[in-house]
């Protein structure tokens, strides 16, 4: 019976990694990155070449702020001092960022919510928040060095992190946000936790501009490969995920940016693309008014950055849509709704012709 | 320790809302504010290599 369980047990990891070398193969096939826009890019880079000065000034800050990124020793999840629920380190672990000890018990429970105000303990390195906004942060920038100067430290660097975080057995983070967003006393996690985990088109980027260049081996490629595919599925499949995929505000736009991409990664493009026509609905719909006001976002004390925040990635979406044949850009709703209309909404204060009259509390300085 | 700043809404429109309409624009191919407006000011390195402004574009 043990020996029957153990082949179906390796069955099923062959189709997984069938299937996910399938999906690699195809990407190869197109190598096209998913989050950025390759005719932008190469633009960029042969005005730089011509010395254009808007963007030689922007490269030269790139090449600084990049080569700081080289003496940066990675910061695993593994090196948290806090040991999450699970008692596995590699589980990513973060705390509510807008709750906080009620000053009025003894003990600070319940929590109460401060929206628009960051608690200072979840920026600790007890916690991860802070912890996985430098890596995607420090990816970003080391990945467009590489790309933009062909200089193969920066892509030696990237690879580390990436090794760090997603290869190394001792220290790679488990593909699940299961503690994301915790409050003491409450949630050991909450769907909220999944948005931190955005700027993972980072690494989905990183891993593309260096496997185009062979940078990963095929068995490294495999683990990563392997990585995203179990994530796809958590994200997919689990209590978070879902509630993130039927909710009505910035959290469902930022959930889709991540699985639309990740998908293309896997290479389920018509899961993909079944993702990006049913934001329509579910986005569009949802969560701009006839008018382009954005309510839920408008209604936050930080109005301004929520519907500038929810535009972004829906415009991020509706680019993704455009190789698969999804128009969301051109998308109205029978009652008006749309993403161009949202833009329309937000115009006349971009512009300075109207005075914003939403909340909008001022921002923080770490210190 | 985080401190509260006495930053507006003026703030948050020329780092947040001027970026996204730049960058829009950019994927969309078409100006989608006044571009004597030059939201493309308020791009910080990255936002100026990944999503060039239109008007570069064009050139």
């Amino acid at each position: 019976m043990k020996n029957e369980k153990n082949l179906l047990n390796s069955f099923i990891c062959f189709l997984l990694l069938s299937q996910i070398t399938l999906a690699q193969e195809v990407i190869k096939g197109t190598n096209k990155l998913i989050y950025l826009n390759e005719y932008h890019l190469g633009k960029v880079k042969e005005l730089i070449a011509k010395n254009d000065a808007f963007f030689t000034e922007a490269y030269g800050e790139l090449i600084v702020e990049a080569t700081k990124e080289l003496d940066i020793v990675p910061n695993p999840v593994t090196n948290k001092t806090t040991i999450p629920p699970s008692g596995d380190v590699h589980d990513y672990m973060s705390i509510a960022v807008y709750r906080w000890p009620n000053p009025d018990t003894e003990d600070g429970m319940p929590w109460i919510v401060k929206d628009g105000q960051i608690n200072p303990m979840v920026r600790t390195d007890d916690l991860d928040w802070t912890r996985l906004g430098k890596m995607f942060g420090s990816l970003n920038k080391l990945s467009m060095a590489y790309y933009f100067s062909e200089d193969i430290k920066y892509a030696n660097k990237a690879k580390s992190i990436i090794n760090t975080g997603f290869i190394n057995e001792n220290t790679k983070v488990n593909p699940n946000i299961n503690f994301g967003q915790g409050i003491p006393g409450e949630f050991l996690g909450r769907r909220a936790g999944m948005i931190e985990w955005k700027n993972i088109s980072t690494v989905v980027t990183t891993i593309q501009i260096l496997d185009a260049k062979n940078i990963f081996n095929d068995d490294e490629m495999k683990v990563l490969n392997t990585w995203f595919y179990n994530y796809y599925q958590w994200a997919k499949t689990n209590k978070f995920g879902l509630e993130n995929d039927n909710g009505l505000q910035n959290h469902s736009t930022c959930y889709d940016f991540q699985m639309v991409g990740i998908a293309r990664y896997l290479g389920l493009n018509d899961e993909a693309k079944s993702r990006l026509e049913a934001a329509k609905m579910k986005r569009t719909d949802t969560q701009i008014g006839p008018d382009g006001a954005q309510p839920r976002e408008l209604g936050r004390t930080r109005s301004v950055h929520y519907s500038s925040m929810n535009l972004k990635v829906m415009t991020s979406l509706a680019e993704m849509g455009v190789p698969l044949g999804v128009d969301l850009w051109s998308y109205i709703s029978p009652d008006g709704k749309s993403i161009k209309n949202a833009f329309e909404f937000l115009r006349p204060y971009a512009q300075g012709d109207e005075k914003w009259p939403y909340k909008q509390i001022g921002g923080q300085k770490k210190q | 320790m985080a401190l509260q700043t006495n930053w507006g809404p003026e703030k948050a429109i020329d780092d947040e809302m001027k970026p996204v309409f730049s960058m829009a624009s950019t994927i969309y191919g078409e100006p989608l504010i006044n571009e004597n407006v030059h939201v493309y000011k308020h791009l910080n390195y990255l936002q100026k290599l990944q999503y060039p402004p239109l008007f570069k574009l064009n050139n």
